[in-house]
């Protein structure tokens, strides 16, 4: 068996002592899908059951339809459980003049630290005006964007190289999820990038995927991430805790990469 | 906010995977078990006592052979169990369904797979129904793959199912490889249905082992990996840390497919 995470991983064993840091949540119901356990509260209590000290979130809200209603409501997880959410403050970037009041408002008032980028569900081009104003004020704050895609690796490695401040963070990239697919371009940027990293959250799961890609990147580059509460939060801890990786690369994934990027865990 | 157990002191879980395939595949692939000493390798490593085996030769391209294949891959191994692939061909000339149940039964086998939608058949009474009565009079659990890779495909015929389990209460049936978009689904059929399970290698809304083990009792949800194919760690760990009973988390883990084996007659 691979090491004591996963020993304690099958027994269902509480991961006190482990620090565990969610970098791709979000919150709050989704109607295409029956979500299930979606509110801060619940999302809370399965984390304490399973021994994850923080998540980074983004409202569902605040992807679609109300990006400042759906920031309220992770303002509000963040005040009501001190130290347990990191706010991804969300922009709509077809509204652009309100892009910077937004972020401004977000960091300043609501006590978020990070930004999330959906191109995909708002069709809009990743490095279009509203976005790059978006990448402006993170490079400002040092701040950590994820983004469900940066369009091309061309266009990723232009983009980390001018905004070196922030760090990007490149959803659904810390595996191999199509053996199809040839993963060695973005794989080579996510190596090569000082300031760019991979997150993991994935609904598919290939056996030996995750694994081939932290051993192409380095573990230092690849951040858990779960996607939860669309998915389970230990269905996806289970491509790492019981992966075919020494411990120590484990702790580096599962939150002391992430410790690094955004305040408040200073250990 | 509603207190969870506290996951301390857990026993490990008796492992037995309902979801395994043996053999090559066509399709490039990043593992493959080409022998049962492959697979008890991997099981070994993430902890797994037991797995109910198919073929995925008699998947891809060959029932007879792959079947037979998978015979003799498993046949001294006591961890492994082998489940044939089955399509409902119908002619004069081929064995009636009776006889290759009872070929499948004196075998040793004691599951069936089904793949509707890749073999390219319906479930229809005129298609499958001489072949589902012989497997339900010997309550031989039938697994359905209806082959969705990714959540957001709807690739199963809901209704065909619900029909199924309607005209074999006796059947149990098993769906496999079912993704979160189904919650909205599996939750009427699943109280329409009691003979309706569901195995949970892709199965992952958030906390929904432990939302459906309490609507619907704990037998209703089969452990499966889908291995080579899936990573075993997400199912392991989901029940490992779901908020429920060891009892409970045993039982999908394996006591539920033990039982369904054990009642084969």
């Amino acid at each position: 068996m691979a090491g004591e995470l996963a020993e304690r991983a099958m027994c269902g064993e509480k991961l006190d002592g482990v620090l565990i840091i969610d970098g791709h949540a979000h919150m709050g119901p989704w109607c295409p899908l029956q979500a299930l356990a979606c509110s801060a509260n619940d999302m809370v209590a399965y984390m304490d059951a399973i021994g994850v000290d923080a998540v980074c979130a983004s409202g569902f809200l605040s992807i679609t339809a109300d990006f400042r209603l759906g920031n309220d409501m992770v303002a509000d997880a963040i005040r009501r459980h001190p130290g347990r959410f990191v706010g991804y403050a969300t922009i709509n970037p077809h509204y652009p003049t309100d892009v910077l009041p937004e972020l401004e408002r977000c960091f300043d008032e609501l006590n978020m630290t990070a930004l999330k980028f959906h191109p995909a569900w708002h069709s809009y081009p990743v490095d279009g005006h509203s976005y790059m104003q978006a990448l402006e004020f993170a490079n400002d704050r040092r701040a950590l964007v994820l983004s469900h895609t940066w369009g091309t690796p061309a266009l990723l490695e232009s983009l980390a190289t001018k905004y070196t401040d922030v760090s990007f963070l490149v959803a659904h990239h810390a595996h191999i999820n199509s053996p199809d697919i040839d993963h060695t371009v973005w794989a080579g940027l996510i190596r090569d990038l000082p300031n760019v990293y991979a997150d993991l959250a994935s609904s598919v799961a290939l056996m030996g995927g995750f694994e081939l890609m932290v051993r192409t990147v380095g573990a230092h580059k690849v951040i858990f991430g779960s996607d939860t509460p669309l998915h389970d939060l230990a269905y996806q801890l289970g491509r790492v805790l019981l992966a075919d990786l020494d411990d120590e690369d484990k702790k580096d994934i599962l939150g002391r990469n992430l410790a690094r990027l955004v305040p408040g865990f200073d250990r | 906010m509603e207190d969870l157990p506290n996951n301390t002191g857990c026993k490990f879980l008796d492992l037995f995977d309902c979801h395994c395939a043996f053999g090559s595949y066509s399709a490039p692939g990043l593992k493959v078990f080409r022998s049962a000493s492959h697979i008890r390798a991997e099981m070994d490593r993430v902890g797994i006592g037991e797995a109910l085996v198919y073929s995925n030769v008699a998947r891809e391209c060959d029932t007879q052979i792959g079947n037979n294949e998978l015979l003799r891959a498993v046949a001294v191994d006591d961890r492994l169990h082998p489940a044939w692939v089955l399509t409902p061909d119908l002619g004069s000339w081929l064995p009636s369904f009776g006889e290759r149940v009872d070929r499948m039964l004196q075998a040793g086998v004691r599951a069936a797979y089904m793949f509707p939608t890749f073999h390219q058949f319906t479930l229809s009474p005129w298609q499958v129904d001489g072949l589902l009565s012989e497997l339900s009079e010997h309550r031989v659990p039938l697994f359905l793959d209806f082959g969705n890779k990714h959540w957001s495909e709807r690739l199963t015929d809901w209704d065909a199912v619900d029909a199924v389990c309607g005209r074999f209460p006796e059947l149990p049936v098993v769906m496999v490889h079912e993704g979160l978009a189904s919650v909205r689904t599996l939750t009427p059929l699943l109280a329409r249905n009691p003979n309706l399970h569901v195995e949970i290698s892709y199965f992952q809304p958030n906390t929904g082992i432990k939302v459906f083990a309490q609507e619907f009792g704990p037998d209703r949800l089969l452990f499966g990996t889908g291995m080579p194919v899936y990573d075993p760690g997400c199912p392991i760990s989901m029940i490992a840390y779901a908020p429920i009973s060891v009892e409970w988390k045993q039982a999908i883990a394996g006591c539920n497919l033990r039982r369904l084996l054990g009642g084969v007659c």
